[in-house]
């Protein structure tokens, strides 16, 4: 035992004494860092025959729950999977307006079925039919701009998916190069701690996105695993997109949307949890349900209000008509077409000029049907085919317009009338939500309504269209509260109901989806932060315990200097003695 | 074990909740000014298909009504006319 021996001790103790300083400023420093848990210095210590003293160490966490982080992270594709999910529906029931908007598709739904109503109350007047075109117009607007909405929210999801799928590369290059940070540190003897908070906090953001396996294998490497396959084993293996740019209801997956890969395995319907399952669940799944549902309504509305509008004939009549159906030619086929059917020319009055039955049963081609039309009524009318193949009816003297009456005529399957066959007085045009439009010469003069009726006895020379006639405008507004069949459409059974309640209920079914998606998305998120609260409160800094730590350190640094001093005054003694 | 909270989480925490609380006023406070329990259908959740429904039958009986008095205006225009033979 000597004084030098003393005095190593107290310099041993000193420098152990700063290490810990060391440790507690970094603690006091990254107190605000997310995911830095508190570090204390481990100290080693030499003994000898001489005694105890403190030779180096390194700064490790003080206290961490590994299980209970198995649990922040399992929470973390919980709620990034409710979050998205809430987000998402949130959007798409703010697609359909608000209930203090004055136009919506419910409202213009009503809009539509009460100008109707009007009309065949007074079915003369016309500002009434330029109502009902204005209404049917407001409707297919509502209708097209929803599933506008429904496609721009699919190709948001297309991007989120992209955007995810970069962040989860980024982190697991982060994590990738911190496992070898973390292996040369272990074996170089210094401190994993830091490494290991950062990885910890990379992982909990790739577990945002997808539901993932992992593992701190031996060498305190971490290994993470998706759906069975290596995202990141002793190398990273990276996800790859590529988003489809435009998208329409016709863009889906597969096809249209590409693969989301992993070492060239397509994962897309493996990838069930996270915010990225619930990306792919909306835009492949939710979102194109909605489009259908809403499809089912615009195509029934349709075949509804063609269908009756198609029994009758407009006052004045059109000089000129062209059906919406195209792609006929001569030899286009009419069999199996039934019963007669009577045009006229009409003149403005409604009073025939010419008419003829033509009996639908001896036409079995297109070419027979144009022959017979113009055989009967030439050279008066001129019945041909346009060059996109559709039904054209000219009347040939000014003045005159074209009266059709249905009377039992029936062709195709389902059968229907003549003028609905070739759609010559469709109200809408479109083959779904995304492209329903007003016909072109509805929007062009709004007179052309065909709410009269051509009568099937009248003859030559009086009255044959009568325009008090408000028949077919009232059993139109009788759809809106009638049970019509729909089919079968995104979460929807098959269903008998009114068309306003099938447009009620798909905004109510997405308004409480959305909101019962929040409450959901809350209570899980709520989850996530009390358990990572909780792995944080018994890991991370509390800044009074450093200040406290901190202190006891302060006293003693002070009482090793003061041990340090008196060494001195002690060698000084001595050499003092010696001289 | 001795109950320990992190300065951090707790800090976090503590913003989380005042945050909430703001939301949540806020949220009471525009119900308060508009007079509406929620100006967006999700935030009326399971009462919107009453809502939409009362407005449909209310926007059909106000229709009805108005075709009613149409009607009526017309009959009197008719029997005014029959009388004036």
């Amino acid at each position: 035992m000597s004084l030098i021996s003393s005095l190593h001790t107290s310099f041993a103790g000193l420098r152990n004494t700063e290490s810990n300083m060391n440790v507690i400023s970094s603690n006091v420093t990254n107190a605000d860092k997310a995911g830095y848990t508190r570090k204390t210095y481990e100290t080693e210590y030499t003994t000898t025959s001489s005694g105890t003293s403190p030779s180096g160490g390194t700064s490790v966490t003080a206290n961490y729950d590994q299980y209970l982080f198995k649990t922040v992270v399992s929470d973390a594709t919980e709620a990034g999977y409710y979050e998205t999910t809430s987000d998402y529906l949130s959007q798409y029931v703010d697609a359909f307006g608000s209930n203090t908007d004055t136009t919506t598709l419910s409202s213009a739904m009503s809009d539509f079925d009460a100008s109707l109503s009007a009309l065949g109350v007074t079915p003369d007047d016309e500002s009434l039919k330029a109502q009902v075109v204005q209404d049917a117009e407001t409707l297919s607007y509502q209708l097209r701009d929803v599933s506008s909405s429904i496609q721009n929210l699919r190709a948001q999801a297309d991007e989120g998916i992209a955007l995810a799928v970069d962040s989860v590369n980024q982190s697991l290059q982060t994590i990738e190069t911190l496992n070898k940070k973390i292996t040369v540190a272990e074996a170089l003897g210094q401190s994993t701690a830091d490494f290991e908070d950062e990885r910890r906090a990379a992982l909990e953001n790739i577990a945002s996105y997808m539901d993932v396996d992992y593992f701190i294998d031996g060498d305190n490497k971490m290994n993470i695993y998706v759906s069975g396959l290596p995202l990141l084993d002793s190398t990273a293996h990276y996800l790859s997109y590529t988003t489809a740019g435009t998208v329409t209801d016709d863009t889906v997956y597969p096809g249209g949307f590409s693969a989301l890969s992993l070492n060239g395995v397509d994962i897309t319907n493996k990838l069930t949890g996270g915010a990225l399952g619930a990306l792919i669940e909306m835009r492949d799944t939710t979102l194109p349900g909605e489009q259908d549902k809403l499809d089912e309504l615009a195509v029934t509305l349709m075949e509804q209000m063609n269908s009756l509008l198609n029994e009758g004939t407009s006052l004045p009549p059109r000089s000129e008509m062209i059906g919406d159906v195209e792609g006929l030619g001569g030899g286009s086929s009419l069999s199996g077409a039934s019963g007669t059917i009577r045009i006229a020319t009409v003149d403005d009055s409604g009073t025939i000029i010419n008419a003829a039955v033509i009996d639908l049963s001896t036409t079995a081609t297109m070419s027979d049907l144009l022959t017979a039309i113009n055989t009967a009524l030439g050279p008066d009318v001129t019945a041909s085919l346009t060059s996109d193949g559709a039904l054209q009816i000219t009347a040939n003297n000014s003045g005159e317009g074209i009266a059709i009456s249905q009377m039992d005529s029936a062709l195709g399957s389902p059968a229907q009338n003549f003028s609905d066959y070739f759609g010559l007085n469709g109200l809408f045009t479109g083959t779904g939500a995304s492209d329903i439009f007003v016909s072109d010469y509805l929007r062009e003069n709004s007179d052309y309504l065909a709410t009269s009726s051509l009568s099937d006895t009248a003859a030559i020379g009086s009255a044959g269209v009568n325009p008090g006639d408000g028949t077919i405008a009232s059993d139109m507004a009788e759809v809106f509260s009638a049970s019509v069949s729909f089919s079968a459409a995104g979460d929807f059974a098959a269903t008998s109901t009114s068309l306003q309640n099938y447009a009620d209920r798909i905004i109510a079914t997405a308004a409480n989806a959305a909101d019962a998606a929040v409450v959901q998305a809350d209570s899980v998120s709520s989850i996530y932060s009390s358990t990572k609260s909780a792995l944080e409160n018994m890991s991370g800094v509390n800044v009074d315990e450093e200040m406290s730590r901190m202190v006891e350190f302060e006293s003693k640094y002070q009482a090793s200097a003061t041990l340090i001093s008196v060494l001195q005054d002690m060698f000084d003694e001595l050499i003092t003695a010696v001289r | 074990m001795v109950d320990r909270i992190s300065t951090f989480s707790q800090t976090q925490q503590l913003t989380n909740n005042n945050l909430r609380i703001q939301s949540n006023y806020a949220k009471t406070q525009t119900q308060v000014s508009s007079g509406l329990k929620s100006d967006t259908y999700q935030g009326l959740g399971g009462d919107v298909s009453r809502i939409l429904n009362l407005e449909s039958d209310y926007k059909t009986i106000s229709t009805r009504s108005e075709n009613a008095q149409s009607a009526l205006d017309q009959t009197n225009v008719m029997f005014d006319k029959w009388e004036g033979l």
